[in-house]
């Protein structure tokens, strides 16, 4: 509650710049209302994409500028609104308060609280829409964003200002990635803190609520910020959602810190703005979907940036979520954004559905810029790794014919099923740079080759425990980022054949 | 007839920022309902477009002088008086869309909000 001290303070204050100057206000009338599209008459002044307040305070934004009429899409359910009714355009454009306070905190896309806890009051406000950093302020992508899943940190490698699509049919763990890549960054010591936004669009409030449980068991909160327009929120909220949520990386940007924002997931978002502009009598192209769907998902995605170090340094990594429909990825919006983006972790249920989870087909996925940010510890193995699994996959397609085999074709055939398994990974339990190295190295040397495939993951888990015990020196020597020398690799290769005299089958 | 027919024909309805009820009940005799509707409507948004409104917390408070500078200012418009006791001291001008407030009820509003 403010007392009155405080408000005299602010009086005195407001005195002291007070202006003598009229205001004009440019006032309209609704004309009509469908499905939260208001049209109003008047407001001859308005600009597109600027807020205007209806009589009862709810709020609005200008989307189409008529010759005679403007449209307005609600921000709230907006019940109360009726024909005749007065609206005011504010003169502001939509901006979204961000500072470090919203850090653990779960919000809309207005920065209206969704946890109970107060309003972040303090704080700067950002654009919703802003123009992206151009070239002169970038550099090329160089750091690595560890996502500590065996798979991607090796084979589809993401650095700290890509956009890399994450893109399957539904169930098949796109958002477990994504939260997995979230609460990794917790144990990333080797590079600066990295900044988690999460953006939920369009899903169901029981959805987002397990996330935000998840990652407040994880101790993830604490350094994410979770927005949330769920499925029952009005089309407009879903469509603003990644705006705001970009809005507020940015505010770290500007700092000079590491955003990572997950976007879950575009479908939905491109599926609000569809509504909209339906409802906007806007012409509808392929799939209904309007014109400009394209420069909707572009204009988001090339906000993602890595700035060079006269700009700070920052970077915001963008991790978009596209839902397909039975793996169908030459569908409109799955093409548009893996056009749009970096590169594509391409999640298939075949693999899911035969045991391989993280469910990513290595074949299809790429990561267009991602390999410059390797890291030269796992630089060091994941060349060999990615090639043994291409040449596994071509002998696998041929020994399907059931023909005799010789010898070495076995052994690869044997040591590839043994690079499969070792990439399965649980959810929720991203591993660190030294720990990958270590499944990625014992797997690539044939250490793993007398291991029967279906004891791999047991003997990966206990290796590691094993490690952790007796070879901590191992692992905080990999922790460095650093090309393992011979010295090293003589020490793994003492304490991998010491844990294999232990290990029981 | 096309809307921006109707427009024209809106635009004509009036003599000297006045609507001429000849010309008015001429050109509604041969429209259709849904003609007529858009009819009122550019009726309606002309008419405000020819207006001034001026709103003063009392009438007695506009000087002579007053008036002489709003006519010249507006000289192309129709000026409207209005009394609003709840402005308190100063004025508020109404041009269609445009509100231009000097009062003090807006001040003080103001001050409210930037609480």
């Amino acid at each position: 509650m403010i007392n009155s001290e405080e408000i005299i303070k602010q009086l005195e204050s407001n005195l002291s710049t007070f202006s003598y100057d009229s205001r004009s206000k440019n006032i309209g009338k609704v004309e009509k209302n469908t499905d939260g599209v208001i049209v109003a008459s008047g407001l001859s002044r308005v600009s597109m994409g600027e807020e205007v307040v209806f009589e009862g305070k709810t709020k609005g934004v200008i989307l189409n500028l008529d010759e005679d009429s403007v449209s307005i899409i609600l921000l709230d359910l907006g019940k109360n609104i009726r024909e005749g009714d007065s609206v005011k355009s504010t003169g502001r454009i939509l901006e979204i308060n961000a500072s470090e306070d919203l850090l653990g905190r779960v919000i809309n896309p207005l920065g209206e609280p969704l946890d109970g806890k107060p309003r972040v009051k303090k704080g700067k406000n950002m654009p919703l829409e802003k123009i992206a950093a151009g070239v002169v302020e970038r550099e090329p992508v160089n750091t690595p964003l560890k996502t500590g899943i065996k798979a991607i940190d090796s084979m589809i490698p993401i650095g700290r200002g890509q956009r890399e699509l994450i893109i399957g049919d539904r169930g098949l763990g796109k958002t477990a990635i994504a939260i997995d890549t979230i609460i990794n960054q917790k144990q990333d010591k080797s590079h600066a803190k990295v900044i988690c936004i999460y953006v939920a669009i369009g899903q169901k409030q029981s959805t987002v609520a397990q996330i935000i449980n998840k990652l407040s068991e994880k101790n993830a909160l604490e350094y994410s910020i979770v927005l949330n327009a769920s499925a029952s929120d009005p089309a407009s909220l879903q469509y603003l959602a990644p705006y705001a949520g970009c809005a507020i990386a940015e505010y770290f940007l500007e700092k000079g810190q590491d955003v990572l924002i997950v976007y879950d997931d575009l479908t939905k978002h491109a599926w609000a703005y569809r509504q909209i502009s339906l409802v906007l009598r806007r012409p509808a192209g392929r799939e209904a979907y309007p014109g400009d769907i394209f420069y909707l998902h572009s204009k988001l995605l090339e906000r993602a940036v890595k700035l060079n170090k006269k700009n700070g340094g920052g970077s915001i990594t963008a991790l978009p979520i596209i839902e397909t429909q039975a793996n169908d990825i030459s569908a409109y919006i799955p093409t548009n954004v893996i056009s749009i983006t970096d590169g594509q972790i391409y999640l298939q249920s075949d693999l899911f559905n035969s045991g391989l989870r993280p469910a990513i087909n290595v074949g299809s996925s790429v990561s267009r810029v991602g390999g410059s940010a390797l890291t030269p510890t796992i630089k060091s193995i994941a060349g060999k790794m990615r090639l043994e699994l291409a040449q596994y996959r071509a002998l696998a397609a041929f020994a399907q014919f059931g023909s005799e085999l010789d010898p070495a074709t076995a052994a690869e055939l044997e040591r590839g099923k043994r690079t499969t398994e070792i990439l399965k990974q649980s959810q929720y339990e991203p591993l660190s740079e030294a720990l990958e190295f270590l499944s990625i190295w014992a797997v690539t040397t044939g250490h793993l080759d007398d291991i029967p495939v279906d004891q791999v993951s047991r003997f990966e888990s206990e290796f590691h425990e094993f490690l952790k015990m007796k070879n901590q020196k191992i692992i905080d020597s990999l922790s460095k980022s650093e090309k393992p020398n011979e010295e090293l690799l003589k020490q793994i290769e003492k304490a991998t054949l010491d844990f294999k005299k232990m290990f029981s089958v | 007839m096309t809307r921006k027919q109707i427009k024209q024909v809106a635009l004509r309805s009036f003599v000297r920022n006045n609507l001429d009820p000849k010309k008015v009940k001429l050109f509604s005799s041969k429209m259709t309902r849904k003609q007529l509707r858009d009819y009122i409507k550019y009726l309606k948004f002309y008419d405000a477009r020819n207006k001034i409104i001026i709103v003063v917390p009392h009438l007695d408070m506009i000087k002579k002088t007053d008036l002489k500078v709003f006519t010249k200012f507006y000289a192309n418009k129709k000026i409207i008086y209005q009394e609003d006791p709840s402005l308190l001291l100063g004025i508020r001008v109404i041009n269609n869309d445009l509100v231009y407030d000097l009062n003090l009820k807006d001040s003080f509003e103001n001050i409210r909000q930037s609480i």
